[in-house]
């Protein structure tokens, strides 16, 4: 990433199925990523009963876990999401109270 | 009040690794070395987190849930189990009961288990970065 260009972010959201508490999460985070982040981020949700693979090669251990892969180095959150703004910035998403976190 | 935590798994080695994990902590735990303890001790006292293993001699992990959702509604269990195919299809009955759950990869460190507790019973935090 050159001098100038905004940060883009990745994550994956992880879960044990898809229920409207998952939704809502899905929900919240991505709103919250849409208001800090515009644009420049990617979210992905992979329910783990589908997909163990994937959940495996993440080294998800346990679920509901959220994790930025980019940028790099990954960070993992496991838990509740319901403060999604308090998520994203344990997270280091530029633009959330708090420090800067990301490489 | 201290937090309950609820063990269930039919290896003694595995309830003492949760036990030791969870040692020092502000939690209660109880173990079980069956569906059908781990059900008759939730029904006695209804635990804030489950650590459920889902292949068991007896009633297995999914049954165990059924009845524990039963007496308990919205009560919080973490299945563990290997996240293989062979192994997770058997809680897809689960889901389509509308039957909610959490899932933890076996085996778990005690780190992992510390903050599956933290996550459950506490406030989140960075589980760990590469």
């Amino acid at each position: 990433m050159t001098r100038g260009e905004a940060q883009a972010y990745e994550f994956e959201l992880f879960v044990a199925n898809h229920e409207v508490q998952t939704r809502a999460i899905m929900h919240a985070v991505e709103r919250e990523l849409e208001r800090v982040a515009p644009g420049r981020y990617h979210l992905t949700l992979v329910n783990v009963l589908e997909n163990p693979e994937r959940a495996i090669a993440a080294k998800v251990f346990a679920t509901p876990m959220l994790i930025r892969h980019l940028p790099a180095p990954p960070v993992r959150i496991l838990g509740d999401f319901s403060d999604s703004a308090r998520v994203l910035r344990l997270l280091g998403v530029e633009g959330t109270t708090g420090d800067f976190q990301g490489g | 009040m201290a937090k309950q935590i609820l063990v269930i798994d039919d290896e003694q080695g595995v309830r003492d690794a949760f036990e030791l994990a969870l040692e020092g902590l502000p939690y209660n735990v109880v173990t079980a070395d069956s569906g059908e303890e781990g059900v008759a001790k939730a029904r006695r006292q209804r635990p804030d987190l489950v650590f459920l293993d889902l292949r068991m001699p007896g009633i297995d992990g999914v049954e165990t849930l059924r009845r524990l959702v039963a007496i308990h509604p919205g009560i919080e269990v973490y299945i563990i189990t290997a996240f293989y195919q062979v192994y997770l299809q058997p809680l897809k009955k689960l889901r389509a009961e509308g039957i909610r759950f959490q899932l933890a990869q076996k085996p778990l460190s005690g780190d992992n288990i510390r903050e599956i507790a933290r996550s459950v019973l506490g406030e989140p935090g960075v589980a760990d970065h590469d």
